[in-house]
């Protein structure tokens, strides 16, 4: 575990790889950034089998669902920007709504993208999908896990929006034994005095504040929500119950995303203090992207002196 | 007059139209949308300042964004998914990135396009635009509110979503200036919150007749502004009734209630139920009011829903 | 030119149609009926002449593949699929009732023959897109017909479309713009002129011929000769007249949406009923 980083675009890329062997009908898509999103690793594998859209993310969402209707399993790939924000109508009316069998790749979400600054960090896709009636979102933290979800997805019969992230993060699932389920949350670490839930790159952030935690004397509980709809209502109903304060940690948005989503279950189910970390509600900047995570406080170190804060 | 029933297209055309005689600023787009929006009596009075765009969302909300950088009010109406959803991220980017003051009036919002479909049904409008970044929303609840938010939204300075129905509606309330971010206590009560906002107001208000009959005495807040919310107001209603409800022609995920559920996530003991749309895509019918009680938001349902919470 | 018999069935199923427009209308109340009729013709030739379709199996896997664009239109696919049998024709009667199966706008889940959920203008050439597209991949020879109208042009998102479909080469779409120069707010010329829409395309990589929309004749002969050049997409741009067949209202802006009342319904479906008896008259005199 230690030391091994990659980048989940890159398990995207590899895994679409991997199943375009075993599955004839699956289709990728682009929008000019195969390089980027990594879609590029198919299409040198399958070049009939990958569709490079040119700069027309609207088109590429409605080219999916129209491929869609044929039987075909296409995934659609561009930054997460250009897929949730850009192209959010076509989405929703061309592929939510008909609950078309087409996959979003999204990849480059969050503030993690860096230098490409604010138009280019969506900190609002896990929001914008949700909204969306029969979208499931998943937003895996590491390669064992991304490449797990690519393959549900594809398994899964409706739409899907995938996020990945452009920045290299640490590998903290075992490939042996990891085991994924669409919609079921995985409890990283057992504790009693606060339950961190995260989702994404901040997973592992999450894992090392637990550590942290445990010097200072607060035994945190930590939970891996790597599928935010539908979210395990379940087990966070339990984890909430048990340690009676949830912190929530997500490279999104405080508003509507991972936080939203426990938020709205425990408000209704066990209403307990919630403290949600994320992006404020500002747009982001250019910069490096570890030094942005720190300056939007949802690194290792922010979010343990956050929590021993609200406990 | 409270009671009197108006258009709330024409009422906000005329009420732009009137506060552009003053405001030379003031500029109108529409997309195939400006005489249907109510504004006959603008494209007459001031051709010149009225940009007909055709059907084309995204390139209106861009060069609204623009115009208004060049120190113009536009003010864009269509149907509510197509300012919102369709050019969503020029919205984010060239209004709210840009911090540029456009106004963006959806209306037809919820499911008042009853027949039309999902594709013109708007109730994500909410959960997309508070996503923004310096986001203003508005949703007045009568027609005499729609004429002050008006008024307000000019006055004020950055980009405003303001959201109207489209069946005429009653006057609930006397006239008086519209203050951006506050809510109103509509009566005190110390049983449950409703917090209401928009069209849903006449029926929570018809509802709490049912409600009083049962014994229940509600504290009901009116939410003309829903971004920014008015926290102050919902947090000390909370925590005297420990028991909210919100009520919204939206769906339950990502609108008001939301915002109200994270508002108070961080308070101890306080449960939030959240009326609305369940979020499934919503069926259609010739009659909104049918409809409106097929998803449990008319007065009778909204009673029914909220004698349920309160296990009475 | 096309033969007699042919176009005599045609015009007389058209006239159907158009029958089964008037029954939503009278069902509902009101209905977007100026661009159904105005496309209904074309709608009507591609059902009852050229596509390949089973109205018992909708789902055919080889099928020809029609959408709207402007999803509003959506009366005019709903008479033609139910005079072709795709279903019932009472359904017909439960326009803008709860959970009608036939929407203001369609949705392909609900009604079988409607291929998908259009309403929101701009998305449907995209998905003709995706679904020819997906034809070439797997070497089959279905066709995609969409229509799409003048009004709807200004939206960037058909640009995308319009410039894809020539670089995939995707000579097994068709699209038709129902150009009958009218929209909600009036002249489509004067709200966005979009002139000149073939030269537009043609500078895009289609093929384009220029035809009468409500011409069976001229419907036919360009059906006829698709792909109208191997390697492109085709365009057929139509002139149509917006609510053609109701006296009363072809040619009004007016009646993009139409409230109807009693007296024009009835005044409508007295005209249709003749036209019918016409064309049946005319139809038997050719066998």
């Amino acid at each position: 575990m230690a030391g091994k980083k990659i980048a989940t675009r890159e398990s995207y890329g590899n895994a679409l790889k991997e199943l375009g062997e075993k599955y004839q009908d699956l289709v990728v898509l682009d929008a000019d950034l195969a390089g980027a999103t990594k879609t590029s690793t198919f299409q040198k594998a399958f070049p009939d089998r990958h569709i490079d859209c040119g700069i027309a993310e609207g088109n590429m969402m409605g080219i999916a669902a129209g491929i869609a209707t044929t039987g075909k399993v296409p995934f659609a790939s561009t930054f997460a920007m250009f897929a949730a924000g850009r192209a959010f109508e076509q989405i929703r009316n061309s592929i939510g709504y008909p609950h078309l069998n087409v996959k979003i790749g999204a990849t480059h979400a969050g503030i993690s993208v860096g230098e490409d600054g604010a138009t280019h960090q969506c900190n609002e896709d896990i929001a914008l999908m949700r909204v969306i009636p029969g979208m499931t979102v998943i937003c895996p933290a590491d390669d064992v896990e991304a490449k797990a979800a690519v393959e549900a997805a594809y398994l899964h019969d409706g739409p899907v929006y995938l996020r990945f992230g452009r920045l290299a993060v640490p590998v903290i699932n075992d490939e042996e034994s990891y085991h994924f389920e669409i919609g079921k949350g995985i409890t990283l670490k057992e504790g009693k005095d606060v339950t961190l839930v995260a989702t994404g790159l901040c997973v592992s952030e999450a894992l090392e504040a637990a550590l942290m935690l445990e010097k200072e004397g607060i035994d945190a509980e930590v939970i891996n929500i790597h599928t935010i709809k539908p979210i395990d209502e379940e087990l966070l109903v339990a984890s909430a119950g048990k340690t009676g304060k949830v912190v929530t940690i997500e490279e999104h948005s405080v508003l509507g995303g991972l936080g939203g989503a426990v938020s709205e279950v425990l408000g209704t189910k066990c209403p307990v203090p919630t403290l949600r970390i994320g992006i404020e509600d500002t747009f982001g900047e250019s910069g490096p992207a570890a030094e942005l995570i720190k300056k939007y406080g949802i690194d290792a170190e922010s979010i343990c002196r956050k929590v021993k804060e609200f406990v | 007059m409270i009671g009197e029933l108006m258009d709330p297209r024409k009422t906000f055309g005329k009420a732009v139209t009137e506060i552009a005689k003053e405001n030379k600023d003031v500029v109108v787009f529409s997309a195939d949308s400006g005489k249907s929006s109510g504004f006959g009596d603008f494209i007459d009075q001031f051709p010149e300042r009225y940009f007909e765009c055709g059907i084309m969302e995204q390139g209106a909300v861009g060069m609204a964004a623009g115009m208004a950088t060049a120190g113009k009010i536009p003010v864009f109406c269509a149907i509510a998914p197509f300012v919102t959803c369709r050019p969503y991220e020029m919205v984010r980017n060239d209004m709210g990135y840009m911090k540029q003051n456009v106004k963006l009036v959806g209306r037809n919002c919820g499911i008042t396009y009853s027949d039309l479909g999902v594709t013109h049904q708007s109730l994500d409008d909410f959960g997309l635009m508070r996503l923004i970044p310096g986001m203003t929303i508005l949703a007045p609840q009568d027609p005499v509110e729609i004429e002050e938010a008006c008024k307000a939204m000019i006055e004020y300075e950055g980009p405003v979503y303001m959201r109207i129905g489209n069946p005429k509606i009653p006057v609930l309330f006397e006239r008086k200036p519209f203050v951006i971010g506050k809510g109103d206590i509509i009566q005190d009560g110390e049983d449950v919150t409703i917090i209401t906002t928009g069209s849903c107001t006449k029926d929570v208000i018809e509802a709490n007749e049912i409600l009083k009959e049962a014994g229940i005495k509600a504290k009901i807040i009116g939410l003309p502004t829903v971004l920014p919310l008015d926290e102050d107001l919902i947090r000390d209603a909370a925590a005297e009734t420990k028991k909210v409800v919100t009520v919204e022609e939206h769906y339950i995920n990502g609108g008001m209630g939301s915002m109200v559920t994270e508002l108070l996530s961080d308070m101890d003991g306080v449960t939030v139920k959240r009326l609305g749309i369940p979020n499934i895509y919503a069926t259609t019918s010739s009659n909104y009011q049918e409809l409106l009680a097929y998803y449990d938001l008319d007065a009778k349902g909204i009673a029914k829903s909220v004698k349920a919470y309160l296990g009475k | 030119m096309a033969d007699k018999k042919r176009v005599a069935n045609l015009k007389l199923q058209a006239a159907k149609c158009r029958q089964n427009v008037l029954r939503m209308v009278r069902a509902g109340g009101h209905g977007h009926v100026g661009g159904a009729l105005s496309s209904l013709d074309i709608v009507t030739a591609l059902y009852f002449d050229k596509m390949n379709v089973d109205p018992e199996n909708p789902k055919m896997e080889d099928r020809d593949r029609f959408l709207l664009s402007a999803g509003h239109k959506c009366l005019a696919q709903y008479a033609v699929l139910a005079e072709k049998g795709f279903f019932d024709k009472e359904v017909l009667d439960t326009y803008g009732k709860l959970a009608a199966k036939i929407p203001g706008h369609p949705d392909m889940h609900k009604l079988p023959g409607v291929e998908a959920n259009t309403g929101a203008l701009g998305h449907g050439m995209s998905i003709a897109n995706g679904m020819a597209m997906a034809g070439k991949l797997d070497g089959k020879d279905y066709k995609v017909y969409a229509i799409t109208g003048d009004g709807e042009l200004p939206e960037g998102s058909n640009w995308e479309a319009a410039v894809a479909a020539a670089k995939f080469g995707l000579d097994n779409l068709v699209v038709f713009v129902d150009n009958n120069g009218l929209q909600i707010s009036g002249d489509v010329t004067k709200v966005m002129d979009m002139r000149p829409i073939d030269e537009k395309f043609k500078a895009f990589g289609w093929a384009v011929k220029y035809i009468d929309g409500n011409d069976m004749n001229q419907i036919l002969d360009a059906l006829d000769s698709i792909p109208e050049e191997k390697g492109k997409p085709t365009m057929i741009l139509c002139d149509t007249v917006k609510a053609k067949g109701l006296s009363f209202g072809e040619n009004k802006a007016g009646f993009h949406f139409w409230n109807a009342t009693e007296e024009l319904l009835d005044q409508a479906e007295k005209e249709m009923a003749e036209l019918v008896s016409k064309l049946e008259k005319e139809k038997e005199e050719l066998v």
